[in-house]
């Protein structure tokens, strides 16, 4: 019973640190938290469940159209949302409302497509169904294609920023933009690229947790959003591993709680972990040590 | 003048939500005035509207009395709350604040005493249009008094730059708490007309999600000075109303709305006038707030 508990909170770690993996790398190079990020999330569901479901294609094509379509939202955030308020200098607030705004727009334009109500997939097309008994626990082949799948889009991100050149940008932008700029990195390009690899991340997390659960709807941003801030505080804004790992804790703290005390406590319990983390060692678990406190 | 009544009764319940949204608009705004970004807003006008009602319906205390006593209570808590919460800066303060909040709906939504998830009912029925609208006009005073004194300058200036002002001898920590926990009363005033205005609670009406439009209502009017939020939250309470007609058009109607005036219109809608007149004196503006762009929240 325990074990098949530990089996379950890997896999919900896994989700967690594919959403909140976007979600740091931006934080954490451009200090602006992206409120539109399980807007993303909620449409790479909603436009996987639309072509399984209704158009009847396979999910291997479907997560691959997805990334895709949850790349340009990147794009098209980037453009709307942050790129105006970057050329004009500023805080923390105008680009957080404004990715809200967006955010309003996205999820309203999928209330308007796909109807308010949670939609459901057809039984046939959701993929690994098989289950396997592993003796101490049922593993279902989804859960595992989908921890080996987070596993490796961490890996392949934390390679890709400590590897590549566009990594390389994204370090040096990260330290210091300004100089970044004046030793040739194209800034603009770097961002851009930033959020089209983060939102097509939220994009894979969305179609999986949709098949996972089978159930998307326009409202399963808001929730996620609250639990990718909760992740990325306690593994370190802005750290890729940092990630991986907070979300796994945040998972088990809410298998934990729905084991130990009541599943009516679960939602609370990723609030009491951030919350502790927050006055114990607001850098995070594997942060960098910038400036947090006041 | 018959007519002018007739507008009033028929329109009661827009303009209830535009003053009470314009209540904790400035909630919002007056942390803001001192940089900090606190969401905590809604999660004391739960205090207040559970707190109101049970005193009013367990202790049966009279309507004033149990609003009075309910912002107390959240007086006391924010107090409590801001002492380890306000060391943090920035975007780490909103997602703690975030967190208190989703915690107070939590404790709302799983406590038998509070109503759980189907709610509190049967509250006394006390709130009429025009308490909001006299507490309202009691802010807006305190605000302009506030904002020609010295301690409204001492909280500009915290927010334009907290290590400077803190150099010049402005207690700091003192005026952030001072804010912090005047928000939170202000949101626990709303709270309680709330409660005795529809006479039901439910946890639904504290998400997130409302924290998050409130923020907006500020943003969106501009944070120069008191009337931004003012202007942001009747703006844009009143717009789904107005675009009722287009039904599912309106939300993204709003959103484009805002998004627009965030990107093109930096220090918000009530400096939209100023697009339009360049002679205005801008250099007689250093008593007020610092606007979107120049605030850099920690």
């Amino acid at each position: 019973m325990l074990s098949q508990q530990i089996v379950n909170a890997l896999s919900q770690g896994a989700f967690y640190a594919m959403f909140a993996a976007g979600l740091t790398l931006i934080f954490g190079v451009l200090d602006i938290l992206n409120m539109a990020h399980g807007a993303v999330f909620m449409w790479g569901a909603m436009f996987s469940w639309y072509l399984m479901s209704v158009l009847g294609l396979g999910f291997g094509p479907a997560l691959v159209l997805t990334v895709i379509f949850c790349g340009a939202l990147g794009l098209l955030l980037e453009h709307t949302a942050f790129r105006p308020l970057r050329k004009r200098g500023g805080g923390h607030l105008a680009p957080l409302v404004s990715s809200l705004a967006l955010s309003i727009v996205l999820v309203s334009v999928a209330e308007k497509l796909f109807g308010t109500r949670v939609v459901r997939y057809q039984t046939d097309t959701i993929p690994f169904q098989k289950s396997l008994d592993v003796g101490f626990a049922q593993i279902s082949l989804l859960q595992i294609v989908l921890m080996v799948m987070a596993l490796f889009l961490t890996v392949s991100l934390w390679y890709l920023i400590s590897k590549t050149k566009l990594g390389r940008s994204i370090r040096a932008l990260q330290e210091n933009p300004k100089v970044a700029r004046l030793m040739g990195v194209n800034v603009e390009w770097t961002i851009t690229w930033m959020f089209i690899i983060a939102s097509a991340l939220a994009g894979v997390a969305g179609a999986f947790l949709g098949v996972a659960y089978n159930s998307a709807s326009p409202y399963m941003g808001h929730w996620i959003d609250l639990k990718g801030f909760a992740v990325i505080i306690l593994g370190g804004m802005g750290s890729i591993p940092g990630a991986l790992l907070g979300g796994l804790l945040i998972a088990f703290a809410e298998i934990g709680t729905i084991v130990y005390l009541s599943s009516d406590y679960r939602d609370a319990a990723a609030f009491v972990v951030l919350i502790g983390m927050l006055l114990l060692r607001p850098s995070g678990l594997l942060g960098s040590s910038k400036e947090v406190r006041a | 003048m018959h007519d002018v009544f007739d507008f009033f009764t028929s329109y009661s319940y827009l303009f209830y939500l535009v003053l009470l949204n314009v209540i904790l608009a400035l909630s919002v705004y007056i942390t803001l005035m001192a940089g900090q970004l606190s969401l905590a807003s809604i999660g004391f006008m739960a205090i207040g509207a559970y707190s109101s009602a049970l005193l009013a319906m367990n202790v049966g205390l009279p309507y004033p009395l149990s609003m009075i006593c309910a912002a107390l209570i959240s007086g006391t808590i924010a107090v409590l709350v801001c002492m380890p919460v306000l060391r943090l800066k920035g975007v780490y303060l909103a997602i703690t604040t975030v967190g208190f909040g989703e915690l107070v709906r939590f404790i709302a939504l799983n406590s038998d005493y509070l109503g759980g998830a189907m709610g509190l009912s049967g509250i006394p029925p006390a709130t009429e249009t025009w308490h909001l609208a006299v507490f309202l006009l009691i802010l807006i005073y305190g605000f302009r008094t506030l904002q020609r004194s010295r301690h409204g300058r001492a909280l500009v200036a915290i927010g334009r730059d907290e290590v400077a002002a803190k150099t010049m001898g402005i207690p700091t920590t003192q005026y952030k708490v001072a804010a912090f926990t005047a928000g939170a009363m202000m949101a626990s005033v709303a709270g309680s007309f709330a409660a005795h205005h529809t006479a039901y609670l439910s946890p639904g009406e504290f998400t997130f999600t409302h924290a998050v439009l409130v923020l907006i209502f500020v943003v969106f009017g501009g944070l120069r000075n008191y009337w931004g939020p003012v202007l942001g939250a009747i703006v844009l309470t009143l717009l789904p109303e107005v675009f009722r007609f287009l039904h599912e058009w309106r939300m993204i109607i709003y959103g484009i709305s805002v998004l627009l005036v965030v990107v093109f219109i930096p220090d918000g809608l009530l400096e939209f006038g100023r697009f339009f007149r360049h002679n205005r004196n801008k250099a007689g503006r250093s008593t007020s707030g610092p606007t979107a762009s120049e605030a850099k929240l920690g």
